[in-house]
């Protein structure tokens, strides 16, 4: 994926599968260290897996 | 007396009263007041708030007040070191240069350690802080000065870092990558040990400007602080660790714990200091132990992302390091100036162009001093450096894009800058010489053509008080 003027984006946009709020998590939460780590909705406040974000951008 | 945030408010209410506001309507910690501070920016307004009932988030009124744009204003900062707000840069460096060692305190000479709370009493979300932008997951502590040493030498290090209030006693904690707090975190995990931390916040503005000055590692900020503070930093041992960590004895607050080793939580996302919203992320924790604090503390709450954060808390510090880096190779350098527009990555120059190249000769030295810096515009002595349009103006008439710009491809970047790509390890920097040609001899004018101007003597013997009453001028238009 390439974006315009950025190149190859530096965040990842996700999808709160709770509320369907979008909002961007670092290229880190995919290293194996932190592969664990459940991401926190910044907006409803819950907490959800990478892989239940109902969409995803910039893998 | 020590100077501490109460002598600073003495003074400020004794100089400037009509700088200080005291809020007595309740307002809310989760975003209000950061509202307010934006309505007052967009205004270009910078009065000091004392916010007296701030609204926790469970809806009680806390015990506590806020005080806040404490360090936006250039000008009040400026007046506060006894400094011309547009002399900062060569005179900021002298004062940082009269470093001052601390002095230890005992317990009972300690106003922070009037309160003393430890383990279950401990209760951080008492205290007023502030969920400050749009998509931040809580309450934030933004002007919390972090202090951990290098268990190597013992050397203490001291830097604003963000903390993510998550449970009455467990924080967040960000050190970047590059910053001298995670070389200490990293050497205190590779010693199987959590890391001691302590976090203070509240005191004199001056000695809040010090404790940013940018060291070499491991280098102790607290004389620096005292260097600008114009006093030695009172010091006073942490309740968990002794004289292995000391204190300020003056702030408002402190709270101590342990970063335990290789626990990482998800923090953020926070809106920063560049303007922009910074990722969400994996980070370090904070496990606290013992918050101490004064009876009556006020809690220091910046105004993260703006003038607050970034005048008095980085900018000073970095114009001193540009003038004299700079300065240092190019002796006709007059002047430098960190706008707040620029959040840090922008820096003007003035220079006496009398030699052709020196304009982009002085944007080469500027760059390395600072790793945030990424545009530096040069003009000349006869532009007003503290002038944005005299700025721009220079670029729009005194530059070709072909010639006049500097550029440097694969230079080091700066992680927060949202214009970079994944997991870049380099970055483009570089600058706009925005000077015209020098003398062709010297004694003779610039070889360019000239700027308007109403000759000098008329210049001088018109003055607008003279035809328009000074009480009219307020409410004329502006104009943009």
């Amino acid at each position: 994926m390439q974006i315009e003027k950025v190149g190859t984006p530096k965040d990842i946009w996700v999808t709160c599968p709770h509320c369907s709020e979008l909002y961007y998590i670092e290229k880190m939460f995919y290293e194996p260290q932190f592969d664990h780590l459940k991401l926190f909705c910044p907006f409803c406040h819950k907490e959800f897996d990478k892989k239940e974000s109902l969409k995803t951008w910039g893998l | 007396m020590a100077k501490d945030l109460r002598t600073y408010l003495s003074w400020l209410e004794e100089k400037h009263p009509e700088y200080l506001v005291k809020i007595s309507k309740p307002i809310k910690v989760e975003h209000d007041i950061t509202a307010l501070q934006r309505k007052l920016h967009a205004m270009k307004k910078y009065p000091v708030l004392l916010i007296e009932r701030p609204i926790l988030d469970n809806g009680e009124e806390s015990d506590y007040p806020v005080i806040t744009n404490l360090t936006a204003s250039r000008d009040l900062c400026a007046e506060l070191l006894g400094i011309h707000p547009h002399r900062i840069a060569m005179e900021y460096a002298s004062l940082q240069a009269k470093r001052q060692k601390p002095v230890r305190v005992d317990n009972k000479e300690a106003p922070v350690k009037e309160v003393v709370e430890k383990g279950t009493d401990v209760n951080l979300l008492k205290f007023p802080i502030m969920t400050h932008n749009y998509m931040d997951p809580g309450p934030y502590i933004g002007s919390g000065f972090v202090t951990t040493y290098d268990p190597e030498t013992g050397v203490d290090n001291t830097c604003l870092q963000r903390i993510w209030v998550k449970e009455p006693r467990h924080t967040t904690l960000w050190a970047a990558f590059l910053s001298h707090t995670f070389q200490n975190l990293r050497k205190w995990w590779e010693t199987g040990q959590d890391m001691p931390i302590a976090l203070w916040l509240g005191h004199h503005p001056a000695g809040l400007s010090g404790a940013q000055s940018k060291l070499t590692y491991p280098e102790s900020h607290f004389d620096s602080m005292g260097g600008i503070l114009g006093e030695p930093v009172r010091m006073v041992p942490t309740e968990t660790f002794g004289d292995k960590l000391l204190v300020p004895a003056d702030a408002e607050i402190v709270i101590e714990g342990y970063v335990p080793k290789d626990v990482w939580e998800t923090e953020g996302p926070f809106g920063e200091y560049t303007g922009y919203i910074g990722p969400q992320r994996p980070n370090p924790v904070i496990d606290v132990t013992c918050v101490t604090h004064r009876k009556d503390a006020m809690y220091h709450g910046v105004g993260v992302g703006q003038a607050d954060h970034l005048v008095f808390m980085g900018n000073f510090t970095m114009e001193a390091r540009i003038y004299n880096h700079v300065k240092s190779v190019i002796p006709e350098l007059l002047n430098v100036y960190v706008p707040i527009s620029g959040a840090r990555n922008h820096a003007y120059l003035q220079i006496d162009k009398t030699r052709p190249g020196i304009g982009k000769e002085a944007i080469m030295a500027a760059l390395p001093t600072d790793p945030r810096l990424k545009h530096i515009f040069v003009v000349d002595k006869d532009v007003d450096l503290f002038d944005e349009r005299e700025i721009l103006w220079s670029v729009a008439y005194r530059t070709q894009w072909d010639k006049d710009i500097v550029m440097v491809t694969g230079a080091a970047p700066y992680p927060c800058d949202p214009s970079l790509s994944a997991g870049a390890v380099i970055g483009t920097r570089g600058g706009i010489d925005a000077t015209p040609p020098p003398p062709i001899e010297p004694g003779l004018p610039r070889y360019y053509q000239m700027r308007n101007k109403t000759p000098d003597e008329v210049a001088a013997r018109v003055q607008v008080e003279d035809y328009i009453e000074a009480s009219q001028i307020p409410s004329f238009p502006t104009s943009y």
